[in-house]
């Protein structure tokens, strides 16, 4: 199965961030593993037609934050990392959202902005569903 | 002016000829095959952008032929010796003329256009033709034996060989020797060097957009392909021409067991270099199904959100 990023130079992200991102997101839901070679910084910039030094900025914020290593003979591998796995039920719970979101038509843009606003609202308990939205004002 | 003509008709028929049927023989075997699909718009440029390359490398390559041709022709009727050698040096020096076009030709690949740009998360592996390495390997090694051997056997002058038999000694020329082997086994490294050269610009060269990673994968393939194919034909010529005059002289001093094996192993050298050439290269896929959901990309981030960056680790 090959995994792939994707840049849209005309978003506001900067280039190098949406690389970052998207390799993060492919390390925390299991597509990149432990081990897993990246191309190199010439040709991952090569083939997205950006600067080499946008390729590199990413590989260097991922490598200072663990996800990545870089080493002389094996170019640059996914490590260890210190942030903690989702684990399976988690990442299948993300699967299984974006399914769901898709299959009802709405847009990636969409999906993000509703887990950008669960992020922000209250924590919950898992199993307790949130209360209806009108709620009185002002209440927890 | 009646000289000239004839050395040009001469260079014409024995180099243009063959070249030129060996070069459309080629593109007719893989023109032959029912066209695959572009999945894409990209890689429709892609294969066209090498299929020119591919023949404007094989219209340079019989154009230096044919000069080179001529001009040995022309120094060995004025000058002798050294028209020999140019002649010696014309398999490799159209070869070499033929994988200097591919490199220019790798390296003005088309590359990504457009706002939205992917690549695959993947390291590039050096793209693989067995039978014609294979082959490149065969002749370069043989070719450098047999010159070495030449070498170390030829007499004072380097251009015969000379074998005493008791109180009578037999010498026959030409006879490649050092005179021609250090020039051709430069040559051949020098062949063999631009062919690897050529070979690191296909693998490093833009992905095809817009394709999945098997076509650009086959992609690559058929461009190594078309490289060996040209680096294998300029190796395997020499060895042909070495052998047979190896063969010849050998023959000639009553050499009675090398002389026949050379003679005999000419043909099946130039039979083997001429369908090695003429063998088509990988097919290119057709549109692969719809990706499956692992295969596609995460959703690239929108417009810059504040708890975005947030989310980095520390």
């Amino acid at each position: 199965m090959s995994v792939a990023v994707e840049i849209d130079l005309s978003s506001g992200v900067p280039p190098y961030e949406q690389i970052r991102l998207q390799v993060l997101a492919h390390v925390a839901t299991g597509r990149l593993v432990v081990g897993d070679r990246l191309p190199t910084i010439r040709d991952l910039a090569t083939d997205l037609g950006v600067a080499a030094g946008t390729v590199q900025r990413a590989y260097r914020e991922l490598e200072q934050a663990g996800v990545v290593a870089t080493r002389r003979r094996t170019g640059t591998v996914v490590a260890e990392g210190h942030a903690p796995r989702p684990d399976d039920a988690v990442r299948a719970v993300a699967t299984h959202l974006v399914a769901t979101a898709r299959a009802a038509g709405l847009s990636d843009e969409a999906v993000l902005a509703l887990v950008r606003g669960a992020l922000l609202g209250p924590v919950a308990e898992p199993g307790v569903a949130e209360p209806a939205a009108d709620r009185p004002v002002g209440s927890a | 002016m009646n000289g000239l003509v004839m050395i040009l008709a001469i260079a014409g028929l024995v180099v243009v000829v063959p070249l030129a049927a060996v070069a459309i023989a080629t593109l007719a075997m893989a023109a032959g095959r029912p066209p695959s699909v572009d999945p894409s718009q990209a890689a429709a440029a892609a294969r066209r952008h090498g299929l020119v390359v591919a023949w404007v490398a094989w219209v340079t390559a019989t154009a230096v032929a044919f000069v080179a041709a001529a001009a040995g022709m022309t120094v060995l009727r004025g000058h002798g010796r050294p028209g020999g050698l140019v002649l010696a040096l014309l398999p490799m020096t159209a070869a070499l003329a033929y994988v200097a076009v591919h490199v220019a030709g790798e390296h003005s690949w088309p590359r990504p256009t457009g706002t939205v740009r992917r690549a695959v998360l993947a390291p590039r592996r050096q793209p693989v033709a067995r039978l014609l390495t294979g082959a490149c390997m065969l002749w370069a090694g043989l070719l450098a034996a047999l010159l070495v051997g030449t070498g170390l056997t030829a007499d004072e002058g380097g251009r015969a060989i000379t074998v005493v038999r008791g109180a009578a000694s037999n010498t026959a020329g030409p006879y490649p020797g050092w005179y021609y082997g250090v020039p051709l086994l430069l040559g051949a490294a020098a062949l063999v060097a631009a062919g690897s050269y050529a070979l690191r610009v296909v693998a490093h060269r833009p992905a095809v957009v817009d394709a999945d990673p098997a076509y650009d994968d086959a992609s690559r393939r058929l461009s190594a392909h078309r490289v060996l194919r040209g680096v294998q034909l300029g190796l395997g010529l020499t060895l042909v021409g070495v052998q047979w005059w190896t063969a010849a002289a050998c023959i000639n001093v009553e050499l009675q067991t090398i002389g026949p094996v050379l003679a005999w192993a000419t043909p099946v050298v130039l039979v083997a270099t001429l369908v090695a050439c003429v063998l088509p290269g990988p097919r290119l896929p057709g549109p692969a199904p719809a990706p499956a959901p692992g295969w596609a990309p995460p959703p690239t981030p929108g417009a810059a959100d504040p708890r975005a960056t947030e989310s980095r680790p520390a």
